[in-house]
């Protein structure tokens, strides 16, 4: 089931935009059209915002937009965090703890306000949003390599490749890479789901992607005026986001692997 | 004690020096707050104005001494957008930011801990799913979303509280609801998750073997389940007090510190964007030292360094 | 039902006859103890010894109620000659008739409370004393399993002592109910030789000042054999030989008796240290007919496939072993 909805969701990402274009067209005419059920009619399936924009072209457009931003912040985070866990964990000594004082820092220092400054200050739009959520989220990533370096340090296969006198980076890429990549996969989702609230937020803030890009965020933000008279607006992008989450998590819950990390985390 | 105090401060000096530099480095050395606060079609000449006006123009070490100088001083001052001291407007906003998530991170204490008791010491089948489903439902909602739900629910349909502001106690009720959803959902997990491995271990056999009852045990349990749930617990909290409240505030027009988070970064006003990042510093550093003293108080091999 | 020979003077307190475990582990059934019998008399020392997995340990945590929810338990159970009837009437003598002391300190003990607080709730519990009192009669105990210094020992932390320590702070507490009958599981595995000997000394003067029934459980022959009255020796889930210690040790007649004490070092029954060779099976693989025919040196191929009968020697000795038949004829 989750699987299904998440896969409906990046079908949406990557061929949706085709199969129902005019995301941002504005008719005005046509304002404020209820959804299928509620008076509305298949013309515009799910009805239109305030501006009579369809909200289905809306949600699908903000799916990729969703997505890209997820999958995307979730891979810098991992290109960052992955290499200095498992340096950090099989080096040990100095470089692991100056690691060690980089993550306390990060932790100390609240995330929200890099971002919101970057996108203020700098630029905002996917890219820089992508930058600066990956940026912020490779802890997770870190600790949980560092671990992982921690435990197959001592484990008999590393020893076996160290006697046979292969290189500190072609035991780590050979022998740790490939025995971490399940547990990775689930942190990957989970972070994806962190990154895809954390881009929802920004946009709904008017921080993130801005007009005439769409995103989830962005129409919550702009239904809220007409949440009195068209509630469908708020409510429908809302609900696609949700449900992305849900399904994200779910995968990694039932995956079973979530839990592992999320303790690892405490 | 005192060496763990000292060692905290000047853990949090560094942290501010490190902070201060980096809101330097946003806002005037990769940033263009000049060039953000004009219209697209502004000519080089109303740029140069505006740079001037601003001070941009200097070089980039004197813009630095005059900014670093001020911060040390904890000489902000006043806000672009209001004119007003920017650290009076902290001042009087952080409070409220206080109430709601004191009131949001009681109502998830009250809630969630029982909860996660519950699921975690359930034989039947429907109980653990059901709550699981809602867990799960709890940590995917967006906090934002699930406030304007609420707005239209409770204030729009229903009538029973104000959409937004702040007053009476009524105005506290939705916004810190929409706060603790996500927090809820962590507190549960985790309470669930540590409880459930605590109740497998040796020493709940002794306790069993004693012939106690089955609320002792489970006393037993939790005290030691009490430290991974009070660490999800705290984290969350000081997540909130650093300004993660943005979104709930934004959606309840709630003036507290997320909001003045939004506005001083939205306005480009750099005076008070300085004072908040502080402030909220400042806040998390302290935090951070309660939840240090907590812990050393609910496990005693962590005072002793063993851990 | 044929018992072993016990002091005439002592009743019987704990009966257990023909106990099965068996775990439900995600569908598949593992029949973890398959009949074992033991009894043990007021006042009596009684020990069960087997290699880890053999079942010994299971079988007392089933009499004292204390499996995991997956454990089906079936028997006959009585106490002082009551039939246990129920879940409820076993899970009401666990900590007030029986008590239980188990292995390793550390992790048995709860790592965040105060040691007198383990053993004060016990007291609570059964006696229903105030927080103070519970104290003083914490403090009485600690004095009693021969602690120096009970007042500090109450506020000290269980990492704060040494593993004897601990092990005595955990008897305090079992003692605490003031049970008639107390179980050691393994209660001095872990610990140095010493301490060993001084927890086992501890164990057997509690016996005799309080006339205590003891049940020792250990891998440990030489550890617990010297002050048992009665030996039961588990393998593959059963009591494959059972009897007065002395007799047992003089003329061991199960293979893996004798196995077991070649094995054991500074014994003069063999004349060679010899461990026993392969594994001992695992309970969801316990072989048909005799459990321990892979591993014996005097298996007798196709009969020892089947179940071997039980003997029952005029001492009250009984003994399960094919062999028994083909040295008495039966």
């Amino acid at each position: 089931m989750a699987s299904a909805i998440l896969g409906l969701m990046i079908f949406a990402a990557v061929f949706g935009p085709t199969l129902v274009p005019d995301a941002g067209r504005i008719t005005l005419r046509d304002r404020l059209i209820e959804p299928v059920g509620f008076g509305g009619t298949w013309k515009h399936p799910l009805g239109t915002d305030g501006l009579g924009r369809d909200i289905l072209a809306g949600i699908v457009a903000g799916a990729r937009v969703s997505l890209a931003v997820g999958f995307g912040a979730a891979i810098v985070a991992a290109l960052i965090g992955v290499p200095l866990g498992l340096i950090a964990g099989y080096r040990g000594g100095r470089i692991d703890r100056a690691i060690g004082w980089l993550v306390d820092f990060q932790l100390a220092f609240p995330a929200l306000l890099t971002v919101l400054m970057i996108a203020a200050y700098v630029q905002a739009g996917i890219v820089p949003l992508i930058l600066t959520i990956g940026v912020v989220s490779w802890i997770l990533f870190a600790r949980f390599a560092r671990a992982f370096a921690l435990s197959a340090r001592e484990s008999d296969y590393v020893a076996a490749a160290q006697l046979a006198g292969s290189s500190t980076f072609k035991i780590l890429r050979r022998h740790l890479l490939p025995n971490m990549l399940s547990p990775f996969l689930l942190l990957m989702l989970l972070q994806v789901s962190g990154a895809v609230l954390g881009e929802a937020g920004l946009s709904f803030l008017g921080l993130g992607i801005t007009r005439p890009e769409t995103s989830w965020g962005l129409m919550i933000a702009d239904g809220r005026e007409f949440l009195r008279t068209a509630w469908w607006v708020v409510v429908l992008p809302g609900a696609a986001l949700s449900i992305t989450i849900l399904a994200l998590h779910e995968i990694s819950r039932t995956s079973g692997g979530a839990i592992g990390i999320l303790e690892s985390e405490a | 004690m005192l060496q763990v105090f000292v060692k905290r401060t000047f853990r949090g000096l560094v942290l501010a020096f490190v902070a201060v530099n980096l809101v330097f480095f946003v806002v005037h050395v990769i940033g263009d707050p000049v060039g953000r606060s004009l219209p697209l079609d502004a000519t080089p000449e109303q740029y140069a104005a505006r740079a001037e006006s601003l001070g941009f123009d200097r070089p980039l070490w004197e813009q630095y001494t005059d900014y670093v100088g001020d911060v040390a001083r904890l000489d902000f001052g006043d806000s672009i957008s209001t004119q007003a001291p920017a650290m009076g407007s902290v001042l009087t906003r952080f409070p409220r930011t206080f109430l709601l998530v004191g009131v949001g991170m009681g109502l998830t204490a009250l809630i969630g801990i029982p909860t996660g008791v519950i699921l975690a010491t359930t034989k039947r089948r429907w109980v653990d799913r059901l709550g699981n489903s809602l867990t799960l439902t709890a940590l995917s909602v967006p906090q934002f979303w699930l406030g304007i739900l609420l707005i239209l629910v409770f204030s729009l349909k229903l009538g029973w509280f104000p959409t937004s502001g702040i007053g009476g106690w009524k105005h506290v009720v939705l916004p810190s609801i929409a706060l603790a959803i996500g927090p809820l959902g962590k507190t549960i997990q985790i309470t669930q998750v540590t409880l459930r491995d605590e109740l497998q271990k040796p020493y709940i056999r002794t306790a069993r073997a004693k012939g106690l009852s089955e609320g002792r045990v489970l006393y037993h349990a939790l005290r030691n389940a009490g430290v991974a749930v009070a660490t999800v617990f705290s984290h969350e909290t000081i997540l909130a007090l650093a300004g993660y409240t943005v979104l709930v505030e934004t959606v309840f027009a709630w003036p507290g510190i997320g909001s003045l988070i939004a506005e001083a970064i939205s306005n480009l006003d750099i005076p008070l964007t300085s004072a908040v990042v502080v402030a909220v510093l400042l806040v998390v550093v302290v935090a951070n030292s309660l939840v240090d003293i907590m812990y050393r108080r609910l496990d005693p091999r962590i005072a002793r360094g063993l851990k | 039902m044929n018992q072993p020979h016990r002091n005439a003077s002592s009743a019987p307190l704990l009966q257990a006859s023909d106990i099965h475990v068996r775990f439900d582990v995600e569908g598949e059934i593992h029949h973890a103890v398959r009949g074992v019998s033991i009894d043990v008399a007021e006042g009596q020392t009684v020990g069960l010894v087997g290699e880890s997995g053999c079942g010994k340990t299971v079988s007392m945590l089933a009499l004292v109620g204390l499996l995991a929810s997956n454990a089906e338990v079936s028997g006959r159970i009585t106490y002082r000659g009551n039939l246990i009837k129920s879940h409820a009437e076993l899970v009401a003598l666990r900590g007030s008739t029986i008590g239980m002391v188990f292995q390793d300190s550390m992790s048995s003990l709860n790592p965040l409370l105060k040691v007198g607080v383990q053993v004060g709730e016990a007291v609570r519990r059964h006696r229903g004393l105030d927080r103070k009192a519970a104290k003083r009669e914490a403090i009485r105990y600690l004095e009693q399993v021969s602690l120096p210094e009970p007042d500090h020992v109450y506020h000290a932390y269980p990492h704060e002592l040494s593993g004897g320590e601990r092990q005595r702070v955990m008897i305090a507490g079992a003692l605490a109910c003031e049970p008639e009958l107390l179980i050691a599981d393994e209660a001095t595995t872990g610990l140095d030789v010493t301490t060993q000997a001084e927890i086992l000394d501890l164990l057997s003067s509690l016996r005799d000042s309080r006339g205590l029934a003891v049940v020792f459980v250990s891998h440990d022959v030489g550890a617990v054999a010297e002050l048992c009255d009665d030996l039961y020796v588990i393998y593959g889930g059963r009591s494959v030989e059972a009897g007065r210690t002395s007799e047992i040790l003089n003329e061991p007649r199960h293979p893996y008796t004798r196995a077991l004490l070649d094995a054991l070092p500074g014994m003069e029954v063999r004349d060679r240290l010899t461990g026993i060779p392969g594994l001992p099976p695992l309970p969801h693989a316990f072989p048909p007919g005799c459990a321990f025919a892979p591993r014996c040196a005097q298996a007798m191929g196709e009969q020892c496939n089947e179940p071997p009968p039980l003997f029952t020697m005029k001492s009250g000795r009984r003994v399960e072993c094919w062999l028994e038949g083909a040295v008495t004829g039966d």
